[in-house]
């Protein structure tokens, strides 16, 4: 018999559920993705007479889940409002039944793709999944249960543990004492980690590329691309290719104003004849950056009373976070939770992660416009602290990076503890 | 003026004439997006902003006048008509000599005024082309739309196929160099996990459960990392 140590290593696995992007895959430099979500299919009239006159019952709804779903997207407009992105807010409802299934779905596609084909010592993998790091304890536990579920029938999985997400980002940039800000497309995490995650001073936020993405959509709608804003994906290309993070907004917007032809930029929609041209509004490229960082900038108060809307603010402990707090007070924020004498730690390497923070910079506007880590240094600076930030090598990747090294690195027989949070969990 | 040799067509003579003394400029049918509609006798032509048509209607001499050729000259007429929609003026050419001959028994000249159709008679001896008739121009709005959209339409849709191609080319080309990565870890970590089972089982039995899995060649964000060391003591501390 194989060690099983030894099997660990070699059949590990690791997976982010992220708020819409699910990566998975065993040992290897890179993941797979698909989008987190899920579509659901109600049972035609046609399949319903067929399972009656068969004398069979009819199965309820069917979900489908990975590249498939893009086929029946396709085919009918109206399979939009059928089509779930569970994990939206970074935390499932625990009553959210269709959401929990969409889970179990995907990470049934995700496991089954990597099953080794005619191996006799494969006796399910060592699962790391990436969660959250507010997650409750509940989601904890159903994610177990999906995994021993799929196991059961499949027999896929040996053993599973799980890990926060800005635990796996400080752990695939290998800095054991770091902030570290993960950012998505539905929520922003930002937690302190000494070894451990510092729990009680995580500072979480209802915003993340979602935000970036409504501001898009209100800017497409005054530019008279309105007809564009209901197609989601659109709107993130748009975001991502016009979008830009401004140093300084007011001196940004002042710039852009003054010479026009500049900024002005013109997007060609893929695969399609349209061209995008904000004209004497290209100013408006830099609210779309700075919507990240910045929400409660005055700028954004006629967006949120036209529909935008506004960022939910958060209760954490027995506080109340406003939804629009500027990334700079909510990472003080954070800091201000931890003991005194780790805080030199901290703002030696602050982390940023996830994709919402992947923005580019064209060169020649490399004057006004700069990426995250600059804009947050700068942010944090102009309250009067020193700090060293950088931004990881693969945004979207770096959780999952980090969730396979766990899984590689916590011992085989280390049981699950639920006080520690940590260890594997197993039933067999 | 000369006529160089007696082997210059009609057809040939006619677009010299319109290029040479008209200042007119040869379109080929695909540029109007016509290429199903129009036939071989068919000359296209570009004058400023206006299109021309000018059919030439090749009737065989030596042959009497017979119903079928009149017909045909109808047909033609006809289908000019129809064409002319696309154009700004349409013109029939025939050669001279089958006009003297037989003019009004061919050409319904009042059916040509009609329809706005214009006559042009070709000489071939004296190298001459004549305007018998001018066609009544039309207003260029539509002829201009109906000019261009065709022809943008097939290459909007020659560009999204390239465009489909290009993106399915490049996405492959990722897939594969993810692949290629994904491969060479796993060759590695299948070959230092074999290697040290064969050489050193016995070193990793003494010392107890632990692999060394620095030691594996692993994707690069593993190598180094000082969090191998902590992870390694936890549920031990
Ligand atoms: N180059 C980019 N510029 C700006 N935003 C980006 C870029 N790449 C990805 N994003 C945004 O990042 C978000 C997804 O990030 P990701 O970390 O994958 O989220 P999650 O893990 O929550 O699914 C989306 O809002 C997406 O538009």
């Amino acid at each position: 018999m194989e060690d099983p140590e030894k099997y660990k290593v070699r059949y590990a696995f690791a997976e982010d559920y992220g708020t819409s992007m699910y990566k998975y895959g065993p040992v290897r430099e890179y993941p797979d993705v698909i989008e987190n979500r899920g579509l659901i299919l109600e049972p035609s009239l046609i399949q319903r007479v067929f399972a009656k006159e068969a004398g069979g019952e009819l199965k309820g709804k069917r979900i489908i889940v990975g590249e498939e779903v893009a086929m029946y997207l396709g085919s009918r407009d109206d399979m939009a409002k059928n089509l779930i992105y569970p994990m939206r807010d970074g935390i499932i409802d625990l009553r959210d039944e269709i959401g929990w299934r969409i889970v179990e779905e995907i990470t049934r596609y995700g496991l089954r793709k990597y099953r080794p084909k005619g191996d006799q010592n494969f006796k399910g993998f060592y699962v790391a999944a990436s969660l959250s790091a507010t997650a409750p304890k509940y989601m904890y536990e159903k994610i177990f249960e999906i995994h021993k579920k799929i196991d059961e029938e499949e027999g896929l999985v040996k053993a599973i543990t799980i890990i926060p997400q800005p635990l796996a980002v400080a752990i695939a940039e290998k800095s054991v004492t770091c902030m570290v800000v993960e950012s998505g497309h539905g929520n922003t995490q930002i937690c302190p980690i000494s070894r451990y995650p510092i729990r009680d001073a995580i500072v979480s936020l209802n915003r993340g590329g979602a935000e970036a993405n409504a501001i898009t959509a209100e800017i497409l709608r005054d530019a008279g691309y309105g007809d564009l804003v209901p197609e989601e994906r659109l709107v993130r290309l748009v975001k991502e290719a016009i979008g830009l993070i401004p140093l300084d907004l007011d001196k940004a917007i002042r710039k852009a104003k003054e010479d026009k032809e500049r900024f002005r930029v013109i997007f060609r929609v893929p695969g399609t004849t349209m061209v995008i041209d904000l004209g004497d509004n290209s100013w408006t490229r830099f609210l779309i950056g700075e919507v990240i960082f910045n929400p409660g900038h005055e700028i954004f108060e006629s967006y949120y009373k036209r529909g935008v809307p506004r960022p939910r603010d958060t209760i954490i402990g027995e506080e109340r976070v406003t939804g629009t707090i500027s990334l700079a007070d909510a990472i003080i924020k954070a800091a201000e939770k931890c003991p005194l004498e780790l805080h030199e730690y901290l703002w030696r390497r602050v982390i940023l992660s996830g994709g919402n923070f992947a923005w580019k910079v064209p060169k020649e506007l490399r004057d006004v416009a700069c990426d995250a880590a600059t804009k947050v240094r700068k942010m944090l600076e102009d309250k009067g602290l020193k700090v060293h930030v950088g931004l990881v090598k693969d945004p979207q990747y770096s959780v999952w990076k980090g969730a396979l090294t766990y899984a590689l690195a916590v011992p085989e027989n280390y049981s699950w503890d639920w006080k520690l949070m940590e260890g594997w969990y197993k039933w067999r | 003026m000369e006529v160089g040799s007696k082997a210059v067509s009609l057809e040939e003579l006619l677009k010299r004439k319109l290029t040479e003394d008209w200042g007119y400029r040869i379109l080929l049918p695909e540029e109007v997006g016509l290429k199903e509609e129009l036939g071989e006798d068919d000359i296209v032509l570009k004058d400023a902003d206006n299109l021309i048509l000018v059919s030439l209607i090749q009737i065989d001499l030596s042959g009497s006048l017979s119903p079928k050729v009149r017909k045909r000259v109808r047909g033609e007429i006809g289908r000019l008509a129809r064409l002319s929609a696309y154009f700004n003026k349409a013109y029939i050419a025939l050669p001279e000599e089958v006009l003297k001959l037989h003019k009004n028994k061919i050409i319904d000249v009042e059916l040509l005024r009609e329809a706005g159709i214009g006559l042009l008679s070709i000489n071939l001896l004296k190298g001459e082309v004549r305007q018998l008739l001018p066609p009544k121009p039309r207003s260029s709005s539509r002829a201009e739309r109906v000019d261009v959209t065709p022809l943008l339409k097939e290459m909007e849709s020659k560009i999204r196929k390239l465009e489909l191609l290009y993106d399915r080319l490049e996405n492959e080309l990722n897939e594969i160099k993810k692949e290629i990565d994904n491969l060479k870890v796993r060759i590695e970590i299948t070959n230092t996990s074999r290697s040290k089972e064969e050489e050193i089982p016995k070193a990793e039995e003494e010392s107890g459960r632990e692999v060394k899995i620095e030691d594996l060649e692993l994707p690069s964000f593993m190598r180094d990392n000082p969090w191998l060391e902590v992870l390694r003591r936890r549920g031990r501390e």
